[in-house]
């Protein structure tokens, strides 16, 4: 739980120096893709810091980074081709963008640290930690996005884009605002997660 | 597509950081001109050479054998090679510029606009000319809005009215999201 505790309040620090920013705003354009987004990131970091556990052996300062990159991006590669198999409702739209997980700064940074330093026991909270921090940053502004743009509440099927877990109209369609989705969809993503951030700071009382 | 409408729409309507969010992270971390600059031209020059090296190694590898959805590995591959050639050539020839930039090429060989590029280029059929614009326009339009970003935060660390919680990254989405507003109106270029 120390590993879990850790992880997850360096997820702040990491996300206040800007790294990972480009997965958490593309993760963030509905509900359903932040959950997807957190699912792969998931996956993705305990897969490869667990294989690259193994292997830590044979690091050497000249090879490290090239051993990281080739795992990481195999790794990211296999979980975007499962996804689509198996879950392609819930990829649509970011189906192209989950392997880039894989060469996040975010990423990248927690895999040195957790491959070099800590014990295998400890990698599994520690990603989830992790996860479970970016999650309470891409969930809320996914949420949001799908609200103010949408006037929905909804969850997309894992299996089907083109229907609904659950969906509940909340707003109705003439104060919809169209600056949250669709291709201009990044100013709205862009204002929503400077005002979470802002809130998050208020409320911890320090700046990013 | 002709070369020129390629060209526009990677610098003005179709800017991958402001559409796709690509990389903003450099965005926020570079903060002298100087260096932001020298960083812009090395990504330029990667994403150029890995571009054409990638669409080669696609055409003439994976799809004779099949092994299209090893792209991405293949991608990060190559991006990360001709890193280490820049960084090579630039320590041979430039040995001064490497002793003061240097230090950012490891942030040149994992960024995501390079990858992205190359992933772009081959997952969306383009012809070999279509790829040579792509490849100097989206880094142009990256380093561009990297340009007017670290001009910004200069001025920004200058004032003092910002509110407490809006300082640091708030402040920064904050522009980016202006910026996308008012780049959006030349998309019809």
């Amino acid at each position: 739980m120390h590993s879990f505790k850790q992880a997850f309040q360096q997820q702040h620090l990491v996300l206040s120096l800007g790294l990972g920013l480009f997965i958490v705003l593309s993760g963030s354009v509905s509900l359903t893709s932040a959950w997807m987004m957190s699912l792969a990131l998931f996956l993705n970091l305990w897969l490869s810091t667990s294989i690259l556990y193994l292997l830590r052996n044979q690091f050497q300062e000249d090879n490290k980074w090239l051993l990281i990159m080739i795992v990481m991006a195999s790794v990211g590669t296999l979980i975007q081709m499962l996804a689509i198999a198996f879950v392609p409702g819930w990829v649509q739209g970011i189906e192209t963008l989950l392997p880039f997980i894989a060469i996040s700064g975010l990423v990248l940074a927690r895999v040195e640290t957790v491959v070099m330093t800590e014990r295998y026991g400890d990698i599994f909270w520690n990603t989830f930690g992790s996860v479970v921090g970016f999650a309470s940053l891409v969930l809320p502004i996914g949420f949001l996005a799908d609200l103010l743009g949408l006037g929905t509440i909804q969850f997309i099927n894992p299996t089907t884009a083109s229907s609904f877990l659950w969906r509940i109209e909340v707003i109705a369609e003439s104060y919809r605002m169209p600056i949250f989705q669709g291709s201009v969809g990044a100013i709205g993503l862009y204002i929503l997660a400077s005002l979470w951030i802002a809130f998050v700071q208020r409320l911890r009382g320090t700046k990013a | 597509m002709n070369f020129m409408s390629v060209l526009l729409m990677g610098l003005v309507g179709g800017n991958i950081v402001l559409t796709q969010f690509i990389d903003i992270t450099l965005l926020r971390n570079l903060r002298k001109l100087d260096v932001a600059f020298v960083v812009g031209i090395m990504i330029i020059g990667v994403t150029f050479l890995s571009s054409l090296i990638h669409y080669g190694v696609y055409q003439w590898l994976l799809i004779p054998l099949n092994l299209t959805f090893l792209s991405f590995l293949f991608a990060v591959l190559v991006v990360a090679g001709v890193s280490q050639v820049e960084a090579w050539v630039m320590k041979r020839f430039l040995p001064k510029v490497f002793d003061q930039y240097g230090f950012y090429l490891p942030l040149v060989s994992t960024n995501v606009v390079i990858t992205y590029v190359l992933m772009t280029a081959v997952s969306t059929s383009l012809n070999f000319i279509e790829v040579i614009a792509t490849s100097l326009a989206v880094p142009l339009g990256f380093v561009m809005i990297n340009l007017l970003m670290v001009i910004y935060q200069e001025r920004l660390e200058k004032t003092s009215r910002i509110p407490k919680p809006f300082q640091g990254l708030s402040i920064t989405l904050l522009m980016l999201a202006f910026i996308a507003m008012a780049l959006l109106g030349l998309g019809g270029l």
